[in-house]
């Protein structure tokens, strides 16, 4: 009798096998990497309806980001400024700028401008700036260098492993706290400079929650 | 005996068949309302130019099955940040500010600590600076923070049943102060 299957329908099953092994490898790979905050909140750049240029205001021009972002040392919530702030300066600085229209606009019809949200933290999660800011935490740790962004893109995933990451071990990212506006510091000796922090960490009392209610009110 | 009832034929044009109506208008069979009717369903109202309802499903199964492509679905909505245009003094985004006010029920005149939320009440206490109540307040008082915000509540001002402008109002509210003033406010209640 013939064989009704020819020789290499042998290794069919194992290739078969195969096959499907290297499918779901793939899908898991592509749904972490593709589905997860790290790439669909990272780098999350929408247009403003003001081309704000950061590296411009804040660095090169040297103003301090409470100049702006006013009460983020006092209040939970950190706000964004409001159109007359700007006009302080562009009242004299580039009064025609067609860039500026909708600043003058708003100045002039107490209509708030639309910027469009970068960082949100859904609604069941607490979260205040004044606390972290007051304890020498600084923006750039949670927002990334924005004083070097002509387009502030959202630089840190915000899940809720990350909050944690930093809430185990504050004394990574504590700094003295003149230094908290200004995201350029790195330590001259980071070895002194850890040394200040674990003490630090625990002659401030920080104790940053890793308990559920702590951030889940 | 058996009755036998015999219809007339009925003669040709003539409708077969139990006859209904949906109004007097459709009964009484007025030309205005035969115009009305045939405005209203024309033959093949209901179709596109050239795209028969079937087509028009296939059409929208595949920008369906293209839409789904993009994940467009899994994004965050875009939201926005609204500040002030000029932001008023006194008042921190995130923070509560705090008045002092009074109300007056049935029996005097309650003070009260009034939180706000962006200019919006959403709490009240007693005066802890009134020392009769030490902050106390009742039930109802502390209740009627609700009354701001029921939906049935007036939207305008009135005076008698007509309503008034808001200008009219401050109008008023001047008479009232100038016809007041040689006294300095005796004899005037608000409640
Ligand atoms: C001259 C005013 C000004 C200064 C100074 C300033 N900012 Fe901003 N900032 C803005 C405005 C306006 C926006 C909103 C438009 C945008 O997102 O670009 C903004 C947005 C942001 C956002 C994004 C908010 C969101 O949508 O989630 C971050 C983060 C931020 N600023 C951080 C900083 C930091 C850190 C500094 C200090 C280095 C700083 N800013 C200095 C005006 C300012
Ligand atoms: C301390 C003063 C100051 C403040 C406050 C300030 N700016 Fe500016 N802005 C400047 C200067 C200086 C320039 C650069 C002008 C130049 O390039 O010659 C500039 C440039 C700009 C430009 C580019 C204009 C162009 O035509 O190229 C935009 C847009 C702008 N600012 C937006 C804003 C907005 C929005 C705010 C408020 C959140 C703001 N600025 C607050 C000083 C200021
Ligand atoms: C510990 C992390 C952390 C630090 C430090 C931090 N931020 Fe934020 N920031 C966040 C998170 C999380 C959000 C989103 C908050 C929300 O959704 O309510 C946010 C939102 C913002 C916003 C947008 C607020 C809005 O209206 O939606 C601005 C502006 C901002 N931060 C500026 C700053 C500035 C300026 C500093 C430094 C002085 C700073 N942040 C430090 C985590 C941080
Ligand atoms: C870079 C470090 C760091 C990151 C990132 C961070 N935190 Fe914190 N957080 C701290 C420190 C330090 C404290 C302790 C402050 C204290 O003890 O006063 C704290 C305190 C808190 C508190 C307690 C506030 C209170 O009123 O007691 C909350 C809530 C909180 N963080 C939420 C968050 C959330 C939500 C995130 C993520 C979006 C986050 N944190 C990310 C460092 C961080
Ligand atoms: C440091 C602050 C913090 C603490 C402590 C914390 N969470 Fe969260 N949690 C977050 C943040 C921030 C998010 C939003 C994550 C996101 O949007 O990706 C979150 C989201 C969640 C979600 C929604 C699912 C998800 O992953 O988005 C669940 C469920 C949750 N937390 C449960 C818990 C439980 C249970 C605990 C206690 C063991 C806890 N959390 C403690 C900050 C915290």
């Amino acid at each position: 009798m013939a064989n009704i299957f020819p020789k290499w329908s042998n290794a069919l099953p194992a290739k078969v096998v195969l096959a499907f092994f290297v499918l779901a490898v793939s899908a898991v790979a592509g749904v972490t990497y593709y589905f997860t905050p790290a790439y669909s909140r990272v780098g999350y750049m929408p247009t403003q309806p003001v081309a704000f240029n950061h590296y411009l205001h804040a660095e090169q021009l040297g103003l301090d980001c409470r100049y702006c972002h006013s009460f983020v040392d006092v209040s939970g919530h950190s706000n964004v400024p409001d159109a007359a702030s700007c006009m302080a300066c562009h009242s004299q600085v580039r009064r025609e700028s067609p860039l500026l229209a909708p600043v003058r606009e708003s100045y002039a019809s107490g209509m708030p401008i639309e910027w469009v949200r970068i960082h949100q933290v859904p609604d069941y999660v607490y979260f205040n700036h004044a606390v972290h800011v007051n304890r020498g935490i600084s923006c750039v740790e949670c927002h990334g260098n924005v004083n070097q962004m002509e387009v502030v893109w959202h630089d840190k995933p915000l899940t809720m492993a990350w909050c944690l990451e930093c809430h185990r071990a504050p004394e990574l990212a504590i700094r003295p706290l003149d230094q908290v506006y200004n995201l350029n510091w790195t330590p001259d000796n980071p070895h002194a400079h850890l040394e200040w922090a674990v003490e630090a960490v625990v002659n401030w009392n920080v104790n940053p929650p890793q308990s559920c209610s702590g951030c889940h009110r | 005996m058996k009755i036998e009832v015999t219809h007339p034929e009925p003669k040709p044009g003539e409708p077969v068949g139990a006859q209904y109506w949906r109004s007097l208008d459709e009964y009484a069979d007025r030309p205005e309302f035969k115009e009305w009717m045939h405005r209203e369903f024309p033959q093949g109202a209901s179709e596109l130019d050239g795209v028969n309802r079937r087509h028009f499903l296939k059409i929208m199964a595949a920008s369906f099955a293209v839409a789904g492509v993009g994940l467009t679905g899994c994004r965050r909505p875009e939201s926005y940040i609204l500040p002030f245009s000029k932001q008023p003094e006194g008042s921190i985004p995130g923070l509560p500010v705090y008045f002092s006010s009074s109300m007056p029920d049935g029996w005097d005149n309650l003070p009260l600590v009034v939180e706000t939320h962006q200019h919006r009440p959403t709490h009240l206490e007693g005066n802890p600076l009134y020392q009769p109540y030490g902050s106390g307040l009742t039930a109802q008082a502390s209740a009627s923070v609700l009354d701001l915000y029921d939906p049935d509540r007036m939207t305008s001002s009135y005076r008698g049943t007509r309503r008034i402008t808001s200008a009219q109002v401050r109008d008023l509210l001047q008479e009232t102060a100038d016809k007041f003033a040689p006294t300095r406010g005796q004899g005037l209640r608000f409640w």
